[in-house]
């Protein structure tokens, strides 16, 4: 089989790793600052997830690829226009909901494809060949129930796990509670042909749940191979799964850190070189319940341990769900900004000190209500990076566009403004003081025996629709499984998803 | 209404029912015959419409059991022991055992995990473990006082000094109940635990404290009412748990076995169904101390260990899991069986 062309390979390293490398900071802080949204809405009643950002037409504007929760069966990928505005590019037929999707060439054609997994009653394993202009064709089973397909897979991860030159691909199983990897034993018949060569358990030693979610793969521990980093809801904990030979066998779990009194949820996961060392450490939205939100970073000590951990200032609007860490002032040190949910909004975030991990807030903007995955892209070709999230129950694609003085002398108002637009520039504004969350059900989601942080980050990534906030309301999608007594779905009437 | 009401006075009338659940025909099908094959939905059915059970199963019976049987896919198409795509499987006994212990199986797809589990349960009589004057270790089962961290909050460990012998109860709920024994030590040191449960054991060996990180070492599923299980291992230096729980291989149990005993803070609501019980609950342990040489576990340290250690002779492989049904022979756990640990085998013969 064709080897994985090197520049597929560094693109989804690129993704996988997040952007930017840490390095000393040269020049006095300014504030962040950003557009108002440019948005999309995507057709009802698609949830939207996830994305991947690539130019996938080659027209040297960012377009996307965008997973979710569709009764529906669709995913969709989005061409980006002038202006960080967005139209369907291309509709793809699914079988299930889709929580994660990555970019990559699975059949070495040297076009990447689309890969995915379709959670539900009947997961399976699927990848869209690419055939270019940003085209997909339908959807090809790689693996399913028969093949050794796990239970709700949630997070995709490509990579030539084996070293044999093809990409391999691995998924966590929320449900299942497991990460899988299947090997690419090549092509047969035109189609990459898939192996589940391993299985590694998570969480085993819990009382309650592990529902890993957000799944890396990278060389975390600097030994030329690909490991693969999770992250748990339940229980708040980091898990790296160190590649051995190409074979997997199994995790290592630090724990978020205490914060106060509690300890926090951390529902998403960015790989990144937080402090400029050239290795990988781990940035997570640090979620609680009691006082503001944080960033939490588990940093590397060169061989893929993560007994170290940090906590930097966030917001104290909502629940920290996502992240995106990047240089968004050109200044040399990775800023960050979280994802709320309940009320929705953004807290970008510009690290103060490349020494320390700890941030001022500068802006804090209320929209929304779920926003469940942000990047950092260069959306409007000015050299600067702006931040992209999507908001699950609005639907919604947005861009907030930099508008930050670089330290390159690139991007800003200037750039913005030669392309004839005018955007709202929102200043560093006060933030709000006090906890500022809306009330949620109080429900031991992750069955450990006590209601934490940990069980608002799996209640809201559980959602579906936009959520009902009111304290005890019972969750759109119970992510716990049913105890034995209860029967829950009937046979004829299939649903898409999987009842937990 | 107007046909139940005939049914029931046909039924009242004729004094008996013509079928009996479970009956053959698919519940979720028009058939001839009165009754169909999965005995709860039958009954369900039958229950809101006798009829049902005494004449045929027409689109009423249909209707209702659509209704009333979701999620009941006992017996369903598909054999017990292969993977399919649909929920259940073919043997009505099997599948209500497996889908006891594990709802994914009838409700979304009869996977691997599923078949694994009916491989190694279906029709393997359940056990009683016999009476003993172990110690019991103090908690009820319907309390989590010796889980370590598995649970959100931290609670102690079970001692576990050499020679210790203990009993207990543990059931699967939510949280499901986990033994935690306290193994940290200032130094390497191998030990056998002697494990007789009523349930499918699922020991670990799990390296690190509360906040990790924690590193199961190894998993060992000791089966279900396999009579006294031996387990010979080496515990690293620091903080080491022995974790006993329900599970196996694939999976922990969650469901399937729950306590007998009544909370008297939390006491069941008369109206709740008794607990379910697939087996029981009763283990008994028991930890030795061991010299770190003796690798076969028999109490001393002889040719036989020196046979062992020069049979596992070279590198340890990093990516195969660690065994303790195996001989561990690397004593110093530098990553390598070789001269370091023979000289530490000869120190102890």
């Amino acid at each position: 089989m064709k080897p994985v062309d090197a520049i597929s390979v560094t693109a989804l390293l690129a993704t996988a790793v997040g952007l930017g490398v840490a390095r000393p900071a040269t020049a006095q802080e300014t504030p962040l600052t950003f557009s108002g949204l440019v948005t999309f809405v995507l057709p009802e009643p698609f949830f939207p997830t996830m994305f991947r950002v690539r130019d996938l037409d080659g027209d040297g504007l960012v377009d996307l690829a965008v997973a979710g929760r569709d009764p529906e069966n669709r995913l969709f990928t989005l061409k980006g226009g002038p202006g960080a505005t967005f139209t369907i590019l291309q509709t793809l037929e699914t079988d299930g909901f889709t929580d994660w999707l990555e970019l990559a060439d699975l059949d070495g054609d040297g076009v990447e494809d689309l890969v995915t997994a379709w959670k539900g009653d009947v997961p399976r394993l699927v990848y869209h060949r690419g055939i270019g202009n940003g085209q997909f064709e339908p959807a090809v089973v790689l693996a399913g129930v028969e093949m050794g397909m796990g239970r709700d897979p949630q997070g995709v991860a490509v990579g030539d796990f084996d070293g044999d030159g093809d990409a391999d691909v691995a998924l966590s199983l929320y449900s299942g509670l497991h990460v899988d990897v299947f090997t690419n034993n090549g092509l047969v018949a035109g189609k990459p042909v898939f192996e589940r060569t391993g299985r590694v358990r998570l969480g085993t030693f819990l009382g309650g749940l592990s529902f890993p979610r957000v799944l890396f793969a990278a060389d975390v521990d600097g030994d030329k191979d690909l490991d693969l980093v999770v992250n748990e809801l339940g229980g708040g904990r980091l898990a790296m799964i160190r590649n051995e030979g190409g074979r997997f066998v199994r995790a290592v779990e630090t724990r978020a850190p205490r914060i106060g009194d509690e300890r926090p949820g951390i529902s998403s996961l960015q790989l990144v070189d937080l402090d400029g060392d050239g290795d990988l450490d781990a940035a997570l939205p640090g979620l609680l319940i009691a006082s503001a939100q944080k960033v939490i970073a588990f940093l590397n000590d060169g061989s893929g341990g993560f007994a170290e951990r940090a906590v930097g200032t966030g917001a104290d609007i909502g629940y920290a769900f996502a992240i995106a860490c990047a240089d968004f002032d050109g200044d040399g040190d990775l800023d960050a900004v979280t994802g709320q949910a309940l009320p929705g909004g953004l807290a970008v975030l510009r690290r103060v000190n490349s020494a320390a991990f700890d941030f001022e807030v500068d802006l804090a903007p209320q929209f929304g209500s779920l926003i469940r995955h942000l990047e950092a892209a260069d959306v409007d070709n000015d050299c600067d990076l702006d931040i992209i999230g999507i908001d699950g129950p609005a639907r919604m694609v947005f861009v907030r566009r930099n508008t930050t003085p670089q330290q390159s002398g690139c991007g800003g108002l200037a750039d913005a403004g030669k392309q004839g637009e005018d955007p709202a520039v929102e200043r560093p504004v006060p933030i709000p003081k006090g906890p500022d969350r809306e009330p949620v059900a109080k429900h031991d989601f992750d069955q450990d025996g006590v209601h934490t942080a940990s069980d608002i980050a799996v209640w809201l990534n559980s959602l579906r629709r936009a959520p009902s906030s009111a304290a005890g309301a019972a969750p759109v999608s119970s992510p716990v499984p049913a105890p034995a007594a209860s029967p829950v779905s009937p046979a004829p009437s299939r649903s898409k998803e999987a009842k937990p | 209404m107007k046909r139940l009401l005939a049914g029931l006075a046909m039924t009242a009338a004729c004094g008996v029912a013509q079928a009996q659940c479970p009956a053959p025909g698919d519940c979720r099908e028009v058939h001839e015959t009165p009754g169909c094959e999965m005995p709860e939905c039958c009954e369900l059915v039958c229950m809101a419409n006798p009829l049902c059970c005494d004449f045929t199963w027409d689109e009423v019976c249909v209707e209702i059991a659509l209704k009333e049987c979701e999620g009941i896919n006992c017996p369903s198409e598909g054999a017990c022991d292969e993977p399919h795509a649909t929920p259940g499987c073919d043997d009505y006994t099997c599948c209500d055992l497996i889908v006891t212990i594990d709802p994914w199986c009838t409700f979304a797809s009869w996977d691997e995990v599923c078949a694994r589990q009916a491989s190694l349960y279906c029709g393997k009589p359940t056990c009683t473990i016999a009476a003993s004057t172990a110690p019991e270790e103090n908690e009820p089962c319907y309390d989590r006082l010796n889980d370590g961290w598995g649970i959100g909050t931290v609670t102690p460990r079970i001692a576990a000094g050499c020679g210790a012998q203990l009993r207990g109860k543990t059931v699967s709920g939510g949280p499901r109940d986990l033994e935690w024994f306290n193994l940290d030590g200032a130094a390497r040191a191998r030990y056998r635990v002697t494990i007789e449960a009523e349930f499918a054991v699922e020991l670990q060996c799990l390296l690190g404290g509360e906040d990790g990180p924690n590193e199961v070492r190894w998993l060992a599923p000791l089966g279900l009412c396999d009579g006294e299980r031996r387990v010979n291992f080496i515990a690293p230096a620091g903080t080491v748990s022995l974790i006993l729980g329900i599970g196996d291989k694939d999976r922990s149990w969650r469901s399937g076995v729950q306590c007998d005993e009544i909370d008297p803070d939390n006491p069941p609501d008369p109206d709740d169904p008794p607990p379910v019980q697939v087996t029981g609950t009763r283990w008994l342990v028991r930890l030795d101390c061991l010299l770190l040489g003796d690798i076969d576990g028999d109490g001393g340290v002889g040719a036989s260990d020196l046979g062992a250690l020069l049979n596992a002779w070279g590198p340890v492989d990093p990516g195969v899991a660690v065994d303790p049904l195996t001989a561990d022979a690397d004593l110093d756990g530098d990553g390598t069986v070789g001269a370091q640990d023979l000289a530490l085998l000869l120190g102890t013969w």
